[in-house]
């Protein structure tokens, strides 16, 4: 921090009359900078680009919250504005053209448009925040909504339908014993994410437990669809609700399958088998 | 409307006619359902809206009611008016997609007081974020990261917790970034219609330098 270069600081104009700032206020080198700019009182496409690298200098060098991680972004601003200042102090021809950066821009310029361009943003931001905010300024009756399984059962059965039951429980007890043959069954996560969503594709809403029996199939494949959804949810592509302990868990997509493009969740998928 | 008021019978409309676009599963049940008498349109308008859990577009109201869509449009107009007019507490706001009945803002102290918890909070760079991903989407994080001057990771990741933001995909630039914009749920939050009710962006081309600063204060 203390190895700015001391002789582009030789006049750090002192402030007295400015309240302390402490830098830790201030998110990232830009909106500093456009602190610092507004204190002059001077506009942004007109920088006077000496006393701004001196004030941002004199600004980091007071700075003692300045946390390591964010000191790049800060110091590669200062070099920014001291190369800026050592082009304006070296003479040249009043009509010698500026030599432009690697992307044809007078650097100078190219700060000043950087700095206009987020002061705009800056601006909408402010005037977001102002807006009628939900929860903040205006309410809504809160979302209670019912699930479906919480509904009592129809306890009516007739005399045939428990007789169908029973024989069905007989049929399931005589038959054959299964067969443990063990088959290698070959999933791919991506296609059965999109699998699910294309279920989830015409409904607003499904029960997860539903979902399963739809997707019928092996164990393996169960959990499979259960990862499924689970990878959709942690990607916000959908919302998974239970609004009652052991209630029903219902499914809420928030996109449509042709919505989205799925490989987002192959490529992290890849990058995350380390965690698992 | 009008012709039906003074009829006694109702003339049942079979259900094959209603809106087969915006079926409504609380009308299921009764599919023989006559809309509302006229001098009960409006509080049957209101009435559905104050049941209803979320947003409620005008294609849901009609098929509920019994009514044409464009019905139900002018209902809701008058319903806005007669809330405004009758000094009630409620305000019909459009969101997004519908409509939705939400306290006046005038009230929000007690309001907030007897719903109780931490108001919603949005820090600034979070609105900036937000700002940046609302105007730019789809956008990649490099992107916002370059216009605040500062990695907006964690802010993203919040405001995607939140459900304010989401990934839209993949941009082609090299190494294939992913993009993000923003959801439904920011348009409920703010209480817009769509993105076009955003605050205009000034220009950068259209900043003239004769222009004033375009810091005012």
């Amino acid at each position: 921090m203390h190895a700015h270069p001391v002789a582009l600081t030789a006049a750090p104009a002192p402030r007295p009359a400015e309240p302390p700032v402490r830098i830790g206020v201030y998110d990232g080198p830009l909106e500093l900078l456009l602190f610092l700019v507004r204190r002059e009182g001077v506009d942004v496409r007109d920088i006077p680009v000496a006393r701004i690298c001196d004030a941002y200098l004199a600004f980091l060098g007071d700075a003692d919250d300045l946390d390591v991680d964010r000191a790049g972004d800060y110091l590669l601003m200062a070099a920014t504005l001291c190369q800026l200042k050592a082009r304006e102090l070296i003479p040249r021809a009043p009509d010698a053209p500026v030599d432009p950066d690697e992307d044809g821009l007078d650097p100078k310029e190219a700060l000043a448009r950087r700095l206009a361009e987020y002061e705009r943003y800056r601006a909408a931001a402010e005037e977001m925040g102002a807006r009628e905010r939900l929860d903040r300024d205006v309410f809504a009756r809160p979302v209670a909504p019912t699930t479906p399984e919480e509904q009592p059962i129809d306890p009516v059965v007739d005399a045939f339908g428990l007789l169908r039951t029973f024989y069905g429980v007989l049929e399931r007890a005589q038959a054959p014993p299964p067969v443990h043959a063990v088959q290698l069954e070959r999933f791919s996560l991506l296609e059965t994410v999109r699998g699910v969503l294309r279920a989830l594709d015409d409904v607003p809403e499904m029960l997860l437990s539903e979902l399963m029996r739809a997707g019928g199939g092996s164990r393996a494949r169960r959990i499979f669809t259960f990862l499924g959804v689970l990878e959709l949810a942690r990607h916000q592509f959908l919302d998974i609700v239970q609004t009652v302990h052991l209630g029903a868990v219902r499914l809420l997509p928030r996109v449509r399958s042709d919505e989205v493009d799925l490989r987002i969740l192959t490529a992290q998928d890849e990058a995350g088998e380390e965690e698992a | 409307m009008s012709e039906q008021d003074d009829d006694k019978v109702i003339p049942l409309r079979p259900p094959g006619l209603r809106d087969a676009a915006a079926p409504t599963p609380e009308t299921e049940d009764a599919p023989d359902q006559a809309p509302p008498p006229s001098e009960l349109l409006i509080p049957a308008v209101e009435a559905c809206l104050f049941a209803s859990p979320g947003v409620v577009t005008t294609a849901q109201l009609a098929a509920a009611l019994r009514v044409s869509e464009e019905l139900a449009g002018v209902a809701l107009d008058a319903l806005r008016e007669r809330l405004v007019r009758t000094g009630s507490g409620l305000r019909l706001a459009p969101v997004g997609q519908g409509w939705q009945l939400r306290t006046d803002a005038r009230l929000a102290p007690w309001v907030a007081a007897i719903r109780g918890g931490k108001p919603f909070r949005l820090s600034r760079p979070a609105l900036e974020t937000l700002a940046i991903v609302a105007f730019r989407q789809p956008v990649t994080k490099g992107a916002v990261d370059d216009i605040r001057g500062v990695d907006s990771g964690g802010v993203l990741r919040m405001l995607l917790d939140r459900g304010l933001v989401r990934m839209l995909g993949r941009s082609d630039e090299p190494g294939r970034p992913l993009t993000w914009g923003t959801t439904p749920a920011f348009l409920e939050l703010f209480g817009m219609r769509s993105l076009a009710d955003l605050p205009t962006l000034k220009d950068l081309r259209q900043l003239q330098p004769d222009d004033p600063p375009p810091f005012g204060e």
